[in-house]
């Protein structure tokens, strides 16, 4: 899993690339904590290159969007791919995440 | 209490002893036997003993003879010496008294003349006498005058010598007197034209007084005839042959028994091999020494002769007289003869006694030995012969009555012990069905599953076992054990194994558990110290798979259709009874159709050849590959004939036992080996990835869609982290076992095993997982939400200590 950073005004956008499961979800983990801990609270998940979410992965999404909507901040997703959309969708994690088709409609939100 | 098998033992080989003793059962003599041999020894001792007593006397007695014989000669020549003499005085004193008259002034020629005429009339030796004149001495005309008396036919004859022919001046008996001026006797010789006879002359020299000077007038002689010394000679003989003779100090053979020789040199009549000892002897012979000799050669018989020689008085001659020592020592000889004679007699009278004797002496050891061969055949009412001497036959005869009542203790003891032994073989045999009755026999006929199994004891009883049966109808459990050592102790020990086992296993506890229970109760009351490899195995019938725990034992094999073998060489714990905290894990192997577990003992693989090579695995492993069509019970048959027949003529050390467990072909849909994958991964979080690859290459091998396989991984990704962070907590490594399987095309199956705590996913309430506002989600539930979502079909069955999953997913 790779992750790349990019910020476009109040905006932090965070790209994923690759897997994210079990033996790597620490690293997005720690990196959101941090940014969190910044009192960063606009944050872009741009999962147009995640391949993979398994339910460790997805923990640390919620965990994210529990901190951000508790300081009133924003935390959307956007990009996904339809395997990962389904995912989401079983999970009901559509009902609670704000998702967008593309990045420009996401940062429309900001 | 007879037991005629005992007998052969002390049978001692008749053939050696019957040649002793003939049909009348009396002892002959054998060869080397005693009175042979005491025989010989005498005859040698006593040969012996003769031998240094004949030679001593043989000796002793021949020099006395030499002494005697000495004496004998030494008497017979003084003797005849003495008769000599007194022949030759009266010839010697009567010309020497003549001679005396013949010195006075006128002697009267012719009453000389007629006295010595009347002399050679009487005395019988003296034949003849004369009185030879110097010349001119008798008449001063005269030039020679020699008177001559001479006696033949009782009458005397006068005549007259002097004769120019017979010139008597230079006749020895004339010359030598009147040189040496003393009379003398002459050598013998023929007196041609005086005496005309072989004689010998004495002369006597007589003188004139001319002028008052003593002048050489003449020489009055007498003949003697040699033949009065034959008739002397004659009667000095010795022995049978022997003879004397005599001779003078020049050596001419005056007389001798052989005319031939008179007149002769000594040393032309003796004619010797050894000339110079003879020489010797002559020489000292010839100067007059008495001597007594024994002479090889100085013989006229040609043998070796004793001699004996002596000088006569008065004369120049020499007495000798010799004798044949054959003849001194006739009577030794004869006496010697005889005596060996007696010898030889009574050597063979000896030997008859020695025989007659040493056989009385032998004859009871003769008796014993016959008492002893019966008795050696086993019977042993044969009286021993009785002795009331106190000798050493008496002895020994006790001894051996003291041994034969010992050995009739021993047998009877022995076959008391026989017969214990017998009934300890009998309860033995008992024990041995008890054990045989233990296992489990004939194998429910099935469709799927097929067994055979075998234990052949080397003993009554064994220390192996084998086991079989069904935990419920989908479970077998199979177990194949070793105990240590052999006989009524280790199969004690198996049946408490076997006891244990049939027990404590059970579908609800983990096997390995199970076996960690059983080897601490096998600890605790092992006050032998023995112990036992094992393994046992839970399969399931329905799926194939099989879980096992290798507690030390040899390693199974599986044979796979078209001989392909895999040895099952994980070991899971040390074997039981050895120490009570020894933990085991287990193993897990996946039964395919077709599939046989080869389950064995080192009584099998160390079967020792009579060449001393061990069986091995291979040739078990030939004879299961090659006979795929044979049912296991008749592949077990085919391995024990194998291993027997390896076995031939060597003892079978140790029990043989064998277990073939085979899962059969399924009719129809059969599962090719290619839809089938299984994969073994350690409880490490990092084995994700070798999971993840494994699904990954077994899509792209099936055709798996990826969202599908994105899917299964998702589900396989939640079931094992939840195992790696849930199951555990032993700190231990742990395997968890993932196998796919193609069930039909656009079915994947998967399962998944691992040996954690109990938990059941299905039991876990996600129903409301997903229906929760954010502010109610639980971090946590998920994952199993995910994998009840993305399955068609999910079960768990907790089974053997093991947490099982089976998926099933269409695509």
């Amino acid at each position: 899993m790779e992750l790349i950073e990019r910020k476009t005004g109040k905006c932090m956008i965070i790209s994923i690339k690759g897997r994210l499961d079990t033996i790597n979800y620490s690293i997005l983990e720690k990196r959101l904590t941090e940014l969190l801990d910044q009192n960063i609270d606009r944050i872009l998940i741009n999962c147009a290159q995640m391949d993979y979410v398994s339910s460790s992965g997805l923990r640390i999404l919620l965990m994210a969007l529990k901190r951000i909507t508790m300081v009133k901040g924003k935390f959307v997703l956007c990009s996904l791919q339809d395997n990962i959309r389904e995912i989401f969708e079983i999970s009901g994690f559509t009902t609670i995440f704000e998702i967008h088709p593309n990045e420009e409609d996401a940062l429309g939100v900001f | 209490m007879s037991s005629p098998v005992l007998h052969p033992t002390f049978t001692m080989e008749p053939e050696t002893n019957d040649e002793a003793v003939n049909k009348r059962g009396k002892p002959l003599l054998p060869k080397g036997g005693l009175a042979i041999r005491y025989t010989r020894f005498f005859i040698l001792a006593f040969l012996l003993v003769f031998s240094i007593a004949f030679y001593y006397t043989f000796s002793y007695t021949r020099a006395i003879l030499d002494e005697d014989a000495s004496q004998r000669a030494s008497n017979i020549t003084d003797l005849t010496i003495s008769r000599i003499s007194n022949v030759i005085r009266p010839v010697e004193q009567v010309p020497s008294t003549l001679s005396t008259a013949l010195e006075v002034e006128k002697p009267d020629y012719r009453m000389i003349l007629d006295l010595a005429k009347e002399f050679v009339l009487e005395d019988t030796v003296v034949f003849g006498s004369a009185i030879a004149f110097e010349p001119y001495m008798f008449d001063k005309k005269i030039y020679r005058h020699c008177p001559y008396v001479f006696e033949t036919r009782n009458t005397v004859i006068e005549r007259d010598l002097s004769s120019a022919e017979y010139d008597y001046f230079n006749k020895d008996w004339y010359r030598i007197p009147k040189q040496l001026g003393q009379a003398v006797w002459s050598e013998p010789y023929y007196d041609k034209g005086g005496g005309d006879t072989l004689m010998c002359t004495y002369s006597v020299p007589f003188y004139r007084h001319i002028s008052g000077k003593r002048v050489f007038a003449g020489v009055i002689t007498m003949d003697i005839s040699l033949g009065t010394f034959m008739h002397i000679l004659a009667s000095a003989r010795v022995y049978k042959t022997g003879f004397s003779y005599l001779m003078s100090s020049k050596g001419i053979m005056i007389a001798h028994p052989n005319k031939a020789y008179i007149n002769q040199d000594i040393h032309r009549v003796v004619i010797g091999e050894s000339r110079s000892q003879t020489d010797s002897a002559i020489r000292l012979m010839l100067k007059g020494n008495r001597m007594f000799v024994k002479m090889r050669d100085l013989s006229h018989v040609k043998v070796p002769s004793w001699l004996y020689t002596a000088p006569v008085p008065h004369t120049n001659w020499i007495f000798a007289i010799t004798f044949p020592t054959r003849e001194l020592y006739a009577g030794l000889y004869d006496f010697f003869y005889n005596l060996i004679a007696i010898f030889l007699i009574s050597l063979a009278a000896m030997i008859m006694l020695t025989i007659l004797i040493t056989g009385k002496f032998i004859r009871p050891i003769s008796r014993l030995v016959e008492a002893t061969h019966r008795i050696g055949q086993g019977d042993f009412g044969t009286a021993l012969p009785v002795y009331t001497s106190k000798d050493e036959i008496s002895q020994l005869t006790n001894a051996f009555s003291h041994m034969k009542d010992e050995l009739v203790n021993y047998i009877a003891n022995l076959q008391d012990a026989t017969a214990a032994r017998e009934k300890i073989e009998s309860e033995l045999s008992v024990a041995h069905d008890i054990q045989m009755g233990l296992l489990p026999k004939n194998f429910p006929a099935r469709d799927d599953w097929d067994l055979g199994a075998l234990l052949n004891p080397a003993r009554a009883v064994g220390g192996d076992l084998y086991d079989y049966y069904f935990l419920d109808d989908n479970h077998l459990f199979i177990a194949i054990g070793d105990v240590s050592g052999k006989g009524v102790p280790a199969s004690l020990f198996m049946v408490t194994a076997r006891i244990l086992f049939r027990s404590r296993v059970s579908l609800n506890v983990p096997l390995n558990q199970s076996v960690y229970e059983i080897n601490k109760e096998i600890c605790r009351e092992n006050p032998n110290q023995m112990f036992v490899t094992f393994i046992a195995g839970i399969v399931d019938l329905k799926n194939g798979c099989m879980t096992y725990c290798n507690a030390g034992h040899n390693p199974p094999f599986l044979v796979r259709p078209g001989g392909r073998i895999k040895k099952l060489g994980d070991v899971h714990g040390i074997p039981l009874g050895i120490f009570e905290h020894a933990t085991y894990t287990s193993g897990s192997v996946l039964f395919e159709p077709g599939d046989a577990i080869l389950l064995y003992t080192d009584g099998v693989t160390e079967a020792i050849s009579s060449a001393g090579s061990f069986y091995g695995e291979e040739p078990m492993l030939e004879i299961v590959r090659h006979n795929p069509d044979l049912c296991p019970a008749d592949l077990i048959n085919r391995l024990e004939d194998d291993v027997i027949g390896f076995m031939k003529g060597v003892d079978q050390a140790d029990d043989i036992t064998l277990l073939i467990l085979r899962s059969k072909a399924r009719q129809g849909g059969e599962t090719k080996s290619t839809d089938m994958k299984q994969i073994s991964l350690p409880n490490k979080l990092g084995e994700l990835n070798r999971l993840v690859a494994e699904l990954e290459q077994t899509a792209e091998e099936w055709d798996i869609p990826p969202k599908v396989s994105m899917e299964l991984n998702l589900v396989l990704e939640e079931l094992f982290t939840n195992v790696v962070f849930y199951a555990f907590d032993d700190g231990r490594d742990h395997d968890i076992l993932v196998r796919f399987t193609r069930v039909a095309p656009g079915i994947i199956q998967i399962c998944i095993e691992d040996d954690g705590k109990e938990f059941n996913l299905l039991e876990k309430d996600t129903s409301d997982t997903v229906n929760h506002t954010i502010e109610e989600r639980q971090i946590g539930g998920l994952g199993i939400h995910f994998v009840k979502k993305l399955v068609n079909e999910i079960s768990y069955e907790r089974k053997n200590g093991k947490n099982i999953v089976l998926l099933t997913r269409n695509y």
